[in-house]
C-alpha cells in the first residue's frame, strides 16, 4: 500500500505492506534509524516518536495508520542553531551511556514535559515508562527535572 | 518478531464497518488504539486475516456527560480520561484510576472500550467497570444491544461480543456527592506494570454527609467490592459486601470487611501462595475503603436530581491523538 506521511517535516511517499509497523517504516524507509527497537511490544519504549506532537510507541502503530499524519523523530525536534532542551539536559546531566535508549526517552519527554500537573512523583513515573540498562537512571530524572523547569518557563 | 500477514479494511461509516464484521466475524480484528492488539499481532499470538481499523468512524471519539450517566466512546483514549470528566465521585475515580493504565504513550493511543474487549485479568477498566456497574453497547448489522460489564467478561482475553459485534461505547453511571465515595488500590511492581492484584469498591450511604460523624457518619445502604488478579476475570465479593450493609463504616466493619473478602476469593493456582493472595486482597480493600469514606467528603458537583429529564449539550471529544 503506498501511504504519505510527513517525518521530520518531509513528506515521504513509502509503500508498505498492512503489517508493516511504523518503527519498521521509519527505519527501513525514511532513513530514521535512530528510532530503536528493543522490544517491539510496547514496554521498553526505544521506538518513541511523536505522531502529530504526541508520544507514542512506533512499534504499536502500525504504518499505514500513520498516512497522512505527522512523525517527529530526534532528527526533527525543534532545536534552533543547537540543541533541543531535552538534549541539552540529557548532555549537561549525564544522562546517557550506550545510547540506545536515549531517542525515546528525549522525544517521550520533549513531548510530555510541559504537561502542567508533572510532580516530583508524576516525573518518576513518567520516566519509568521507558527502560534504560546502562545508567540506572538516576542522570536521566535528573535531566528530566532539569528539562521540566524550563519547559514550564517556556509555558 | 513481525506481523503475520494481513488484509487491512479502514472503513469510513460505522454501517460499513458493521457489514465488514458481519462478512468476516472472527477472521477480523478490531483496531482501536492498538496497545494490546499489535503486540499480539507483534508476538504471532493473533493471526486475523483481516485488521478492520476503526479509528476513520466518526463521533466515536466523544464523551458525552448526562445528568445520570457518562457515556466514552470507543476511540476515547485513555489519556482523555486522566482529567475528570465530571466533577463528583465517578470523574475522580476514573481521572484517579486512568494513569494506572500503562505509560502515556500507551494510554495516547489506547481506547477505554478497547481494554473492556480485549479482558486482560489484570485490566483497570475491566474491574472499574464490573464493580460501578457500567454497561457496553454492542453494535452490529443486525442491530444494537447493551450488557453489563459483568455479563460482558467472560475468561482470559475473552468477552461474550460475538465475533459480528463492535463495542461503541461504555456507560458509567454518576453519583451524588456526599452519598457515595470510590475507592481503587492497586498492587503493581511499578506504575505501568500489569496489576498483580487490585480492589475498587463503592460504597453507598444512606444518607447525604451529616454534620457530625465525619467522612464515615450514617449507615451504609449498599456497597459493591471488586478485585482483580485472583482469578479469569474479575469478580465482585457480595459476602465481604453485605459486612458493610445497614452500619455506618466504622475501622473495624472496614477490616471485616477486608477479612470477609479474603476468605471468600479463590485463590489461583500457580502463582503466590494462596496465603499471599489472600493478604493482598484484605491489604487493597482496607486501603480503598478508606478512600471510599474520604471519597465521600469531597466536595464537587451539583445534586444530580434523577428525574430531570435531558442530556447535557455534547461535549467534544477530548482524544488529542488524531
Amino acid at each position: 500500500m503506498e501511504i504519505g506521511l510527513t517525518v521530520d517535516g518531509v513528506p515521504r511517499q513509502v509503500d508498505v505492506e498492512p503489517r508493516t509497523t511504523l518503527a519498521d517504516a521509519l527505519r527501513d524507509q525514511c532513513a530514521a534509524t535512530s528510532v530503536h527497537l528493543g522490544c517491539e511490544q510496547g514496554a521498553c519504549g526505544a521506538c518513541t516518536v511523536h505522531l502529530d506532537g504526541v508520544a507514542v510507541r512506533a512499534c504499536l502503530l502500525l504504518a499505514v495508520q500513520a498516512d497522512g499524519h505527522r512523525v517527529t523523530t530526534v532528527a526533527g525536534l525543534p532545536a534552533g542553531t543547537g540543541l533541543h532542551p531535552v538534549q541539552r539536559a540529557f548532555a549537561d546531566h549525564g544522562a546517557f551511556q550506550c545510547g540506545f535508549c536515549t531517542p525515546g526517552f528525549v522525544l517521550l519527554l520533549a513531548a510530555e514535559l510541559a504537561e502542567p500537573d508533572l510532580d516530583d512523583a508524576a516525573l518518576l513515573d513518567l520516566v519509568s515508562s521507558n527502560l534504560c540498562r546502562c545508567t540506572g537512571y538516576q542522570g536521566i530524572l535528573a535531566a528530566a527535572r532539569a528539562a521540566r523547569a524550563a519547559a514550564q518557563l517556556a509555558g | 518478531m513481525k506481523p503475520q500477514s494481513f488484509e487491512y479494511l479502514a472503513p469510513g461509516t460505522l454501517g460499513e464497518a458493521l457489514d465488514l464484521l458481519a462478512e468476516h466475524a472472527e477472521a477480523a480484528s478490531v483496531l482501536a488504539g492498538g496497545q494490546s492488539l499489535v503486540p499480539l499481532l507483534n508476538l504471532r499470538l493473533a493471526r486475523p486475516e483481516f485488521v478492520l481499523d476503526i479509528n476513520r468512524l466518526p463521533g466515536l471519539d466523544r464523551v458525552l456527560v448526562a445528568d445520570r450517566d457518562v457515556r466514552v466512546g470507543a476511540l476515547v483514549r485513555h489519556r482523555a480520561v486522566e482529567r475528570a470528566l465530571e466533577p463528583g465521585p465517578l470523574g475522580r475515580l476514573l481521572a484517579r484510576v486512568a494513569p494506572r493504565v500503562g505509560h502515556p504513550p500507551i494510554r495516547n493511543r489506547g481506547t477505554v472500550c478497547g481494554s473492556l474487549a480485549h479482558a486482560d485479568p489484570a485490566a483497570e477498566w475491566c474491574l472499574l467497570g464490573l464493580t460501578v456497574d457500567a454497561e457496553v453497547r454492542l453494535a452490529s448489522a443486525a442491530g444494537t444491544r447493551r450488557l453489563t460489564v459483568d455479563a460482558l467478561l467472560d475468561s482470559p482475553f475473552s468477552t461474550t461480543r460475538r465475533p459480528d459485534e463492535l463495542i461503541t461505547e461504555v456507560t458509567f453511571p454518576r453519583w451524588a456527592p456526599g452519598q457515595v465515595g470510590a475507592g481503587f488500590v492497586e498492587r503493581a511492581r511499578t506504575a505501568g506494570s500489569f496489576a498483580e492484584a487490585a480492589a475498587c469498591v463503592l460504597v453507598h450511604w444512606a444518607g447525604p454527609l451529616p454534620g457530625a460523624g465525619g467522612p464515615a457518619g450514617g449507615e451504609v445502604a449498599a456497597v459493591r467490592i471488586g478485585v482483580a488478579g485472583v482469578g479469569g476475570r474479575p469478580v465482585l465479593l457480595p459476602a465481604a459486601a453485605a459486612t458493610l450493609v445497614g452500619r455506618p463504616l466504622t475501622g473495624r466493619q472496614r477490616d471485616l470487611a477486608a477479612a470477609t473478602a479474603a476468605d471468600e476469593i479463590t485463590p489461583r493456582d500457580g502463582a503466590d501462595p494462596a496465603g499471599y493472595q489472600r493478604a493482598i486482597v484484605a491489604a487493597l480493600i482496607t486501603a480503598a475503603l478508606d478512600q471510599a469514606v474520604l471519597d465521600r467528603a469531597e466536595p464537587g458537583g451539583a445534586v444530580l436530581d434523577p428525574d430531570r429529564p435531558g442530556l447535557d449539550p455534547d461535549r467534544p471529544g477530548l482524544d488529542r491523538a488524531g
